[in-house]
């Protein structure tokens, strides 16, 4: 019977080829923007190299200190981090490191921008990066503020030319530093591991950052499982719940907390105005824009199926008069409308795999590199075959209605 | 006619609703694309208050706190940091600042003053940042070493500033902030100055006077330096090698500012290029349905075009009664359209988009609907009118 179903939906469907191409044009690209954005949302939270471990991760990305006067919200400080997240109970490991900041090398007369991160030798333990040569400095590396660096493979290729850059040096910030370690380069979506080059915390000009509750540090905890996730925030909540304000007067609340990647940006996109919650606001809002996005397509979609029903009276009444109860109708409709959401989910695809090509190609987000890959695939098809059902329920059961003697003579209007 | 025609849109109301509600939202869509844009293109038409050309922006990596008055060895830094950057030919004038244009790092509040609350932006700014940044006053004069003696603090405002809190008196000497610990006193205006370039919107600008040589102001971590047209990264090496031996302990970074307002222009329009790229299909693929819907419905009304054709109705009165529907159902559609639209106000939709740029979107979606529905109609209404009343009632 389906495949019965289905060889008429596709006989149908080359029937009237406008109304197809309408119907899959619609489909195709409501799924690109839909897939495209799947695609940058999984690079940006999926746990994926050298973020492996990342959903045993829990990270402080942004804290706030208030007063009824003011606020201030942004990274913490290492000295905050050193104090509140070293040592919690349950944790694995952890690892502060600061935020990325770009910088300008000359080297041998030439002007190259890239950018740069501080961070301890824990750093190397959480995240897996794919080493090309060499390997990673040590904590004791740091401890002692050696000038030493890791680079990504793009950047030894503007320093050194497809040379080996192991034990080779080049100068940044002022200082002089020596190549340990070249790993394969890492996309801007991974907030936490992207950077071109890695050198010890310890290797800063001043070092009156070991105390600042605030400044430009993020720092992360790796936990043994999930599971063990509320356990490390209530610890975490306790002991700043003891925190010394540096000027009361000035400040006297304190807002932070450990989140999961997808909850540090929520927290960063609501200004940490939500606290915990900030993920399921940011996630509500993405869903409404999503449904409204997805509204108009549907509608379309919805009025030509009744158009191409109301074409299809005299071959539904035939089939009403010799007996077909509605049931079989609206499924036959159903069937119809989820192959020809099918088929546009796969042309989506396709396009989405285009459009993602051309977003990487065009340069507008410097060092991103989004991909496609067969989870997002089934996402899309997933969301092509609700779409089907959506657009094609209605429509069908209208059809159902229609009484066999009008349907005969051509439909009701 | 009208009324016939409401009629006959009644019959169908089930279909013609889904058609007007798609109008209605593909309204809402492209008034909210063409607010944005038309808000963008008369923010690029605005003066911008300064020349950006040539100018190096050199950020320092000292936090703020470090930079009040009371830190005289950082004074002096800065000081020999300005005085090494001009012993360079290629360099034409160095200046300091705190929140340079086009960084996206903004001091701003809300400010009392003359009893009116005015938002107020601010930078804090050395003698040579006018000469960097090119800006001429048109009152007053702008900073001077003079301003070192005196006993207020000195600031510059722009014009916008001065109409809002002075009026048409003459702002300079004015007292600035009468409450504060040390009294501020307007010196001179400037043209009106867009700090985030020519993408964002006007706001009051002040310049707060910090000097190099006495506890004077808050101090700036960015360097301006304005070279010679053409100069190169050859320079720009020898440059910051020298200026980072005056100064060890403090890590640099020199941005040339063409390219910070490239990334700003960027970073400013990539929204804007998005929606505008997913309005537009939404927008094709309602064409693309409403054409195949009015269509298919010329087609289902054969027997009543052609009745109308044998009773002497001409092939260009159908016509026009096909499009005389697709405008009435429009018209229908963007009734609501307009309803909802006006409601945007109250929502405070003034305070991102200027009442002018409002009322040029809201026109100019009316009438690309219009434009958009009623091309719509054309193909189907021309079939229409091509039947002929033998072939249009013998069809079955």
């Amino acid at each position: 019977m389906i495949n019965n179903y289905i060889k008429l939906a596709l006989k149908v469907l080359a029937r009237r080829k406008f109304f197809t191409f309408i119907s899959l044009f619609g489909i195709s690209l409501t799924l690109v923007v839909l897939m495209v954005a799947t695609a940058i949302g999984d690079n940006l939270f999926a746990p994926r190299k050298p973020q492996s471990r990342f959903d045993r991760v829990l990270g402080v990305y942004v804290i706030s200190l208030r007063s009824d006067q003011g606020s201030h919200t942004g990274p913490p400080g290492y000295g905050f981090l050193d104090k509140n997240l070293r040592g919690l109970p349950g944790a694995e490991n952890m690892s502060i490191f600061s935020t990325i900041s770009g910088t300008v090398l000359y080297h041998e007369g030439r002007r190259i921008e890239t950018y740069i991160k501080r961070a301890d030798g824990a750093y190397w333990q959480i995240l897996d990066f794919d080493f090309v040569e060499g390997g990673p400095y040590s904590q004791a590396d740091d401890d002692a503020g050696r000038f030493v660096a890791v680079i990504s493979d793009e950047l030894r290729t503007r320093l050194f030319g497809r040379n080996a850059a192991l034990g080779r040096t080049f100068e940044a910030d002022g200082m002089r530093f020596r190549v340990v370690g070249v790993v394969r380069g890492v996309p801007i979506t991974r907030y936490a591991g992207f950077s071109e080059i890695w050198v010890p915390t310890h290797t800063t000009k001043i070092d009156n950052f070991r105390r600042a509750n605030t400044g430009s540090f993020n720092g992360i905890v790796l936990a043994h499982s999930r599971s063990d996730f509320d356990g490390l925030r209530s610890a975490f909540a306790e002991r700043i719940s003891h925190f010394k304000f540096d000027d009361p007067r000035e400040f006297n609340q304190l807002v932070a907390g450990l989140d999961t990647p997808f909850e540090g940006v929520a927290r960063v996109m609501t200004n940490n105005q939500f606290d915990r919650k900030a993920s399921n606001v940011v996630r509500t809002v993405f869903l409404v824009m999503a449904l409204l996005f997805i509204t108009l397509p549907t509608m379309n979609l919805i009025s030509i199926n009744l158009s191409r029903i109301m074409e299809r009276a005299s071959e539904i009444g035939v089939r009403k008069a010799f007996g077909a109860s509605s049931r079989s109708l609206v499924g036959q409709f159903i069937v119809e409308n989820i192959v020809l959401t099918v088929i546009g989910g796969f042309i989506g695809f396709l396009l989405s795999v285009a459009a993602i090509a051309a977003l990487n190609g065009s340069g507008w987000i410097p060092h991103a590199s989004f991909d496609i890959n067969f989870r997002i695939f089934l996402w899309g098809m997933l969301i092509a075959a609700i779409f089907g059902v959506i657009s094609g329920v209605w429509p069908a059961w209208r059809m159902s209605r229609m009484h066999p003697v009008n349907a005969l003579r051509g439909g009701v209007a | 006619m009208i009324r016939h025609l409401l009629k006959l849109v009644w019959n169908r109301k089930r279909a013609n609703a889904l058609i007007i509600t798609e109008i209605f939202l593909s309204f809402i869509v492209v008034f909210a694309v063409l607010a944005a844009v038309i808000t963008f293109w008369s923010y690029w038409r605005l003066p911008l208050g300064y020349d950006y050309h040539d100018v190096w922006d050199v950020q320092m990596g000292f936090d703020v706190d470090a930079g009040s008055a009371d830190n005289p060895q950082l004074r002096d830094t800065l000081r020999r940091l300005v005085a090494e950057a001009k012993t360079f030919p290629e360099v034409e004038s160095v200046g300091g600042s705190n929140t340079p244009p086009y960084q996206f790092s903004t001091s701003e509040g809300v400010w009392r003053i003359q009893g009116k609350d005015v938002r107020l932006m601010f930078d804090d700014v050395t003698d040579g940042f006018a000469d960097v940044m090119r800006i001429k006053p048109i009152r007053g004069r702008w900073f001077n070493a003079d301003d070192d003696a005196a006993n207020y603090q000195a600031v510059v405002v722009d014009e916008r500033t001065a109409r809002a809190l002075y009026g048409e008196s003459d702002p300079v000497g004015q007292k600035f902030d009468p409450d504060g610990d040390r009294p501020m006193q307007v010196v001179g205006v400037v043209p009106s100055y867009r700090k985030d370039g020519e993408m964002s919107g006007p706001h009051n600008m002040v310049f707060s006077r910090y000097s190099l040589v006495r506890p004077v102001g808050r101090m700036g971590s960015h360097l301006m330096i304005r070279v010679r047209p053409g100069t190169g990264a050859a320079f720009e090496a020898r440059l910051m090698k020298r200026l980072e031996a005056t100064a060890p302990a403090i890590s640099m970074q020199l941005t040339r500012m063409e390219q910070a307002r490239g990334f700003a222009h960027r970073f400013m329009a990539a929204p804007v290029i998005a929606g505008g790229v997913i309005a537009l299909f939404l927008i094709s693929m309602v064409a693309l349905g409403l054409t195949g819907i009015l269509w298919q419905s010329v087609t289902r009304r054969t027997r009543e075009i052609g009745l109308r054709r044998a009773m002497g109705a001409s092939g260009g009165g159908v016509h026009t009664q096909i499009l005389l529907e697709v405008i009435l159902l429009t018209t229908l559609a963007l009734i609501v359209g307009v309803i909802v639209v006006w409601q945007f106000p109250l929502l405070g939709i003034f305070t991102i988009v200027p009442p002018a740029v409002y009322t040029a979107a809201f026109i100019a979606s009316l009438l690309a609907i219009y434009a958009i529905t009623v091309t719509c109609g054309l193909y189907p209404s021309w079939l229409a009118s091509r039947l002929t009343p033998a072939d249009a009632l013998r069809y079955e």
